[in-house]
Parts: structure tokens; sequence; C-alpha cells
């Protein structure tokens, strides 16, 4: 056994904008994506990796991702097949502090964590964004997140229509 | 939208509206946002809204509705939680608010009466040998054997629901000796297209479901459902039949137009749904083997008239001297209307639905209907009421006559000379073609004045109001009186005239104090609903009379010191009803003694400009002979404080809350329900147990909850918004002590055995499950007890 190797290696990662995060390889390894990349290459080369390269992910997105690993890193993750919809699970009170944020923040997250395929916090995030929709009126909604309406009368007589078929009596 | 729907809508709505502010807030600052979620994350998103709630998501931008239409491909079995990969295995709940086939809603609990798998192992066998007796609702997603899943039934004594898709038996010369008893089912669907006729034929041979309440098939084969019906399940209440004339296209199912449906019954079979016009041939073989079915739906939208018609004539041919009641949607060539209405001359309720014509020239000859007691004329052209020559009524038969002219104009006929051809035609037609010799005592007319926006109103008021004149002048029979869009001179023509009136409705219109007052001529008013009035009547109402009016329900009115101002004019008041009034609650509250009568009060969708402090009720009681209070979306300053409420409304035996800021811990709740209150019919609909907001403080145990059993003179409790952790102890200890004792992830539902037995006739009466009744409000369900 190797005494000087540390139990747990430091993992450098550089985001889209050039900079550089150190994190732990248990932390990193909650990334799917970076996880796959890093069997790919065998553990043994973890150490003499270089900095891994996020082209996807900005700095600030990054720190928040990071920030969620480090925290989460002992924690037994659920794959994406066994998320799927946690709704009648409890959400630790310390994630859902973690996601009162921006919506540009929040969004950015949510591609980050589907980039990095991190099944936990993409469900904790989308699901942020669900809940904040899933009583509103698509006017609302379209305020709520700036969406342009880019429907015509026209067409949305058609959907209207169109979902007319299990309103039936 | 129903009351209810609008109340948890209102309700639902309401419950963020802090956080969007702030986030709103934060949008102004950093106005760069741009919303650029890929339709992958988006359809992850509307995922985890439920399905009920997902529709209008589609109508916010192309991209939602892309995403919608994505997740909507799942419809069938709503992914909630993933596979168990070890034994196949997913455990769900049932949830009886969802219809068909959403009723099976999994969830990682493995005590869970739903199962769905995906194949068989050892693992699912074992499974169902330990616990295949708690199973209530069981999915087969993929059964390649039926054998083994025969082997399953037979382990699954209780199973209420059961859905199969992707039905294929790959074993050659299978028999099954004896039928699986599946004595408790009710509920069985087929996925659609990706079943096999034969194989769902076979398989549906093999079980024994006596009970069996609804069959969900989509099948492609009519005479498949022929061969269900008559053969396998002739005891099958209703059958839902869902026809795709391309099974390959069934993917794009949600854009198929319901183009016609068709529902009958008889007293095995209620109903009976089918998605496409095209396969009324393959009906008539279903058909004329039920000659006694009663109620037929003929939905000609979207269709192509001659060969449509020329179907379902061929149906009525078999089936219409049965009919009780019929309904006609769409565009029907005169010709074929008559005879369609020759083959229905027996019905007892007929209903014009949606129906644009082509104009009749000639009307040869009449119709005539000996039995008919409901007609009613839902959203009509002015062409369409040349039908109407076709129907003569015997004498008096009509009971009831329902006209609705308010929407869905064709385009061509939005000309001036139109509108003037249509109010003509509207009442003046109906009057001399229709109800001649007719006088209903029920009627009801309601239309949009606004409908031809673009034209000269005054004119079309005009002539609008001298037709409804002559027209109401002359139906001094009517007891039941429901209008719209009322003027001075039509409620002074309707107070001189129409003096039997018991109960009317006025839905908007303008009065003025000097012909409202002729209130008081109507002796015999009983009831009064006033909605979006206006005009002077409103200040000096004390001044008007009447003595014999019992209820009252106002909506949409300005009106200030309502106690001072109602309780002169209607001393003999017994339940008053405010929507969407705005009331000083301090005032109200205590002025509200001056109605001596009044043993019911309901308030709702009321914002009292200051909001109300409940502490203020403490100083007085409100009424004494108050007994039923009925509390939507109040809005109170203070949270909790219930003991202040329960000392003003001591008396108050019915009591229903959808209120926000009232609760604030399951301990307000118990002030509520204390057994030294006279509280017996309580319906709360509430947040304080809210899951989606704060979950950790919003779950209780059923031991939180066993004050509930100190009440004794509990007869119904119902609360939504409270999320119990530990269901099958609360089942097992509530019920116990009461006749039905529900419980679902949001809502608990507790009734006595009287109780119970009232609603079970609500059942019969509305034609509604006891459970959609428990989710109607509890002023609904009183209404229909004591009519």
């Amino acid at each position: 056994m190797d005494i000087d190797r540390p139990s747990d290696p430091q993992v450098s990662v550089v985001s889209s904008d050039g900079t550089m995060f150190h994190t732990t390889l248990k932390s990193i390894l909650l990334s799917g994506t970076i996880k796959d990349m890093i069997e790919h290459i065998g553990e043994g080369g973890v150490e003499n990796m270089g900095a891994i390269p996020l082209q996807n992910v900005d700095s600030k997105t990054l720190e928040i991702v990071i920030k969620w690993i480090e925290h989460h890193k002992d924690n037994i993750q659920p794959t994406s097949e066994e998320i799927k919809d946690k709704t009648a699970d409890f959400i630790d009170p310390w994630d859902e502090n973690f996601l009162e944020m921006d919506l540009d923040k929040l969004y950015n997250l949510i591609t980050a964590a589907n980039y990095l395929n991190i099944p936990q916090l993409l469900w904790l995030s989308t699901r942020k964004i669900a809940m904040l929709i899933k009583n509103r009126t698509p006017q609302e909604i379209r305020s709520l997140f700036n969406i342009e309406d880019d429907w015509t009368p026209q067409e949305i007589e058609a959907v209207q229509k169109e979902n007319q078929w299990c309103e039936e009596k | 939208m129903s009351q209810e729907n609008q109340r948890i809508q209102k309700k639902k709505f309401d419950r963020d509206d802090s956080a969007l502010v702030e986030i709103k807030k934060k949008m102004e600052v950093e106005n760069e946002f741009v919303f650029n979620l890929s339709i992958e994350i988006l359809v992850k998103i509307i995922g985890y809204i439920p399905e009920h709630r997902r529709k209008n998501l589609s109508l916010v931008s192309k991209s939602f509705y892309e995403a919608v239409n994505k997740v909507d491909e799942n419809r069938l079995w709503i992914y909630r939680c993933g596979l168990k990969s070890d034994t196949n295995i997913e455990y769900g709940e049932y949830d009886p608010k969802l219809v068909d086939y959403e009723k099976f809603i999994s969830s990682d609990n493995e005590e869970c009466p739903a199962v769905r798998i995906s194949s068989i192992n050892e693992a699912v066998m074992s499974f169902f040998k330990e616990r295949g007796k708690k199973v209530k609702q069981l999915k087969f997603d993929g059964i390649f054997e039926i054998a083994k899943y025969i082997e399953i039934l037979n382990l699954v004594p209780n199973c209420e629901a059961l859905c199969i898709t992707k039905l294929l038996n790959n074993e050659n010369n299978v028999t099954i000796s004896t039928k699986v008893p599946m004595l408790k089912l009710k509920f069985l669907c087929f996925h659609p297209s990706l079943t096999f006729d034969y194989h769902e034929e076979k398989f549906l041979k093999c079980i024994d479901c006596p009970n069996l309440e609804e069959l969900f098939s989509c099948s492609s084969d009519v005479s498949f459902a022929q061969r269900i019906v008559s053969n396998i399940y002739s005891q099958i209440k209703n059958l839902k039949l869902k026809c795709y004339d391309d099974e390959e296209d069934y993917e794009n199912c949600s854009n198929y137009k319901v183009i016609s449906c068709i529902s009958f019954g008889n007293k095995n079979i209620t109903q009976i749904t089918s998605d496409q016009i095209t396969t009324f041939e393959r009906f008539n073989t279903v058909m004329s083997s039920r000659r006694s079915i009663k109620n037929i739906k003929i939905d000609f939208r979207n269709s192509a008239p001659a060969y449509e018609c020329e179907q379902v004539l061929k149906i009525l041919n078999i089936i219409g001297n049965n009919l009780i009641k019929v309904t006609l949607r769409g565009e029907i060539k005169g010709n074929y209307l008559k005879h369609i209405l020759k083959y229905i001359k027996k019905c007892k309720f007929l209903f014009f639905d949606d129906l644009n014509s082509y104009r009749i020239l000639e009307i040869s000859e009449r119709v005539e209907f000996n039995n008919l007691e409901i007609l009613k004329i839902e959203s009509w052209d002015a062409f369409a009421t040349d039908y109407l020559k076709l129907i003569k009524l015997s004498d008096n038969c009509l009971k009831t006559f329902i006209c609705n002219t308010d929407e869905d104009f064709n385009e061509t006929l939005k000309s001036q000379r139109n509108i003037v051809e249509f109010s003509v035609y509207s009442l003046k037609k109906i009057e001399k073609d229709l109800l001649a010799n007719c006088k209903p005592k029920k009627l009801s007319l309601n239309y949009d004045e606004t409908r031809f926006p673009h034209f000269n109103q005054t004119m079309i008021s005009d002539i609008d109001k001298s037709i409804y004149i002559d027209f109401i002048k002359n139906q001094i029979q009517l007891e039941e009186l429901k209008v719209n869009w009322v003027w001075n001179e039509i409620f002074k023509t309707i107070a001189i005239k129409c003096l039997n009136l018991q109960k009317l409705e006025i839905d908007r219109g303008n009065l003025s104090y000097d012909n409202f007052k002729l209130i008081s001529n109507l002796e015999k008013l009983k009831e009064l609903h006033l909605n979006e009035i206006e005009g002077d009547w409103k200040e000096r109402i004390k001044e008007c009379s009447n003595k014999c009016l019992e209820i009252l329900k106002l909506e949409n009115i300005e009106i200030s010191n309502i106690c001072e101002q109602l309780s002169p004019a209607f001393p003999n008041l017994k339940k008053l009803n405010l929507t969407d009034i705005d009331l000083n609650y301090k005032e109200f509250f205590e002025n509200l003694k001056q109605f001596k009568n009044l043993v019911s009060l309901i308030v709702k969708y009321s914002e009292d400009k200051d909001s109300f402090d409940i502490r203020e009720l403490n100083s007085f009681e409100v009424q004494n002979e108050l007994k039923e209070f009925y509390l939507d979306e109040i809005l109170f300053s203070t949270a909790g404080y219930t003991e202040y409420f329960i000392n003003a409304f001591k008396n108050v035996e019915k009591l229903s809350i959808s209120i926000s800021a009232f609760f604030t811990s399951l301990g307000q709740l118990e002030v509520i329900l204390n057994p030294f209150n006279n509280f017996k019919y309580v319906d709360i609909f509430t947040d304080i147990i809210d899951f989606d907001d704060n979950e950790s403080n919003n779950v209780c145990s059923t031991d939180d909850l066993l004050f509930i059993l100190m009440n004794k003179n509990l007869k119904f409790l119902h609360i939504c918004g409270l999320y119990v952790r530990d269901k099958e102890k609360f089942k097992e200890i509530f019920a116990e002590h009461f006749e039905i004792a529900y419980i679902s992830s949001e809502e608990i539902l507790l009734m006595n055995n009287e109780t119970f037995d009232e609603f079970k006739m609500l059942e019969n009466i509305r034609n509604e499950s006891w459970m959609s009744l428990v989710h109607k409000s509890i002023e609904y369900i009183l209404d229909e007890i004591q009519t």
C-alpha cells in the first residue's frame, strides 16, 4: 500500500472562462460525466492527470457546483434511474437554502448539472423551477421567466382545440 | 371551471406569491436574464408537474408545447420513481382524484398498495407470495408469457385495478383450464396500440371479474369490443373504448380530435366512448345487440356530414325508440336532422350543443315530441334556430327550457343583418315555433351582449331588450327563471308579469332603485341570485322589501353596510351567500346578528381592504342561529388564534374553511376539532401542512392526529393539505371509529355511518362517485342533501 498517497486525492477542473478549481476526487466523482472520464483513464492516472477542462460550465456556476458536491460527497447519491421523480421525499434543508439563488444562476446550474450528469443536483434544481411554475397561468409563467410569446392567436386556438380531446364529457 | 376547481386553483395560486415577488424583483435588477433551457431539461421540469396541471403549460410558448408533448408520451403511466433494477418492481399508491389510467401513482414506499412490474423473475414472484394480498393496483408493463402473469394474478386476490401493456404470448397452445377469480377487480386498462387484440381477448378469458366497473381499452377492432361486452363481461357497467384508425399514429394521439362521441346505456352498460366518427359503422355491430341503450351523444364537429349522418341514422334506426337523453353537437344538414328527430321523438331530454347548421328552406312536416321534459340549446347560430321549426311539442310537456346563445358564432354570421336576424330568431322564433303550446316552469336564457363587439351595441341592445320583454311577458307560468343582461324594463316586466316565480337568477345588468323595489311584487320568491348588477338600487336596498325571500346570493357587487342594507329588506333570510364582495369584516360580523333567522352563511373570495384580524372576533358572538359557515379565500392579517373564531361561531355545526393564513400548526386544528365545540361536519383546505412549500414542517404522524378521536360529535372530516407519514397506521386506527377512513398523500377523510349514507344517496342522485362529491364543497353537498 502506498502510504504517501492521500486517501482522497485532489483533482483540478477548469471552467470555460479559464478559472481553475481544486476539489477532491470523492467529490468530483458525483459527476457521472467526470466519473466516466476517470474510469476511462484508470484510477492510477488520476494523480498524473492535469486539470480537467469543462468547456460548458463557467466559473461562477462551477463554483456553485463544487460547493454542492463537496457538501454531498459523503452521501450516497441515487442514480438517474432511481430519481425520476422524488416529490414524496424530503428535501434536505441545506439544499433548500443552497437553491435560494437568482433564476439565471439556477438555469446555469441546471445546465451544468445536466452536462456533468449529477442526477440529484439536476433533480433538485429542475424541481425548484417546477414548483415555481406549476400553479401559474401561461401569462404568469411568461412574465416570470421573460419568455417571449411566440404563438399566433390562430396557433393558440389550434392548441386549445387539440387539448379539447381530453376534456370531452 | 367547476367551483371546486376554482377554489383549488385560487388557493394554489396564492401559495408562492411572496417567492414570486422576490424573484421578480431580482429579475428587474438583472434584466439580461434570458430563458434558454433546452427542451430536454424543460421536459424534466414539466415531468414533475402533475398531468392534470400540465396542460395549460403548452400555451406558454412553442418550446413548452414541445416539452409538454414529450412528457405526455408517457401519459399512460407517470414514471414517478425509478424501476428497482433488482426486482423489476415499482411501488405506487392509489389516487382516486385522478381518472382512468392515471389512477396509478407510484412512490418509493414499498408498503404502497400499487405495484408495477416489467418482467418476472424469482424476486418478483417471492414479492407477490409474501405481499400479494396487500396489492390493490397492479400494472404489467410488457407481458410476454401469459401463463406466468396469470400465476401472479392468483396471488393478488384484493387487486382492484389492473393495467396491462405489451401483451404478447410466445407460448403456443397455452390453455388455462380454470379462470382466476379476481372478485375485487373494478378497473381494467389495456395500453393503447401496443396491445394485440387476440392476446388481450385470450387474457381476459383467463380471469373472472364479476365486479368489474370499468374497462379502458384501446383496441382498433370494435368487434373485439363487442365480443368483450357480449361474451366476456356482460356485467360490465362502463366501457371506455378508444379507437384509433392507425395504430402507428398512437404517439400523436393527443392530436386526435374527438370527432364523435357516442354514449349509451342500459342496466349493464352505461357508457361507451369512441374517438372517431369513422368507427360508427363498426359500432353499428355493437349497438345492434344493445337495444336498450338510453343515452346518446352525437358529435358532428369537424366531420364529413353526409357520410356520418348516414351512419348515425343507421344506429338510431336500431336504438332510437329507447333513447331518453340525446345530445347533438356540430353541423347537421336539415334533412338529416329531420330523420334524427324522428328516431328520437320519445326522448325526455334533448340537448342541442354548439350546433351549426345549413338553412332549412322548407318544413313540410314537424316531428312531435310527447315526452320532452328538458330542452337545452347551447351556443348555436342563427340558422340553427330553424331547427326548432322541425320540433313540435305536445301541450305542456316541457318543464325546463334552457337557451344559452353565448359563444362560437360562425364568422359568416358576423354581419349587421345577421345580428338582427339572430336576435329575432333566438327568441321570437322560439316562442312562435316551439313554445306556442308549451309553457315551461323553468326557463334559463343566457346570451352574451358583447358577442359582436365590432358592431353598434346600442342597436343590438334595443332589439334584444324589446324581444326579451315581449318574450318574458308571456311566461307568466314561470317558477324559476335565470336571465342575463337585465335592464330596468326587463326586470320590471319580470316583477309585474312573472308572479309565480320562486327562484330568480340574474347575471349581469343594470337596475335602478325604482325598478328593483318591484321585488316586493314577487310574493312567492324564495331564492334570489344577483351577479354583477350595477345601478343605484344598491344604495337603497333597505327601502325595498320582500318578506318571503329565504336564500340570497350576491356575487361581484359593490355594496356597503351589507347587513344594515339587507336585513330590513329581507327579514326572513335563512341563507346568505356573498361571493367576491368586498367586506369590512369587523362591521359585517358585528352586524350579522341583525339577520334574525340566518342559519347559513357563505363567504367566498372576499378581500377586506385592510384584511381582518381574527382577534377582533373575540368581543362578540357573531350569530346565535348560524349553523353552517363556509369560508373560502378570506385574507386574515393574523394567523392562528382559532380559539377566537370558535368563540364567535360557537353554534356552527357545519364548517368549511379554505384559507391560507388561518392555521399555523396542528395545535390550531386541535382547537377547531375540540370535542367541546359543535362542529360536526368539517371541511378544511389548508396549507398549514403544505407539502410543496415546507416539507419538513408539513408532515405529521398518526399519533399527532389522535386528538381527533376525542371528538365523538364529528360526523365528517375532510382535510386537504395534510401529509401523514404512516398511512397504514392511520387507516388501521381510524377505521375502527369511522365508516370511511381514507388517506392519500395530501388529504384525509373521515366519515361516520350516517354521513356515508348521505353521500351514497347523493351518489345516486348526482350520478357522481361519492369520492368526487367529497372533493366538492360542503356547501354543495349540504345543498344537495337538503333538496
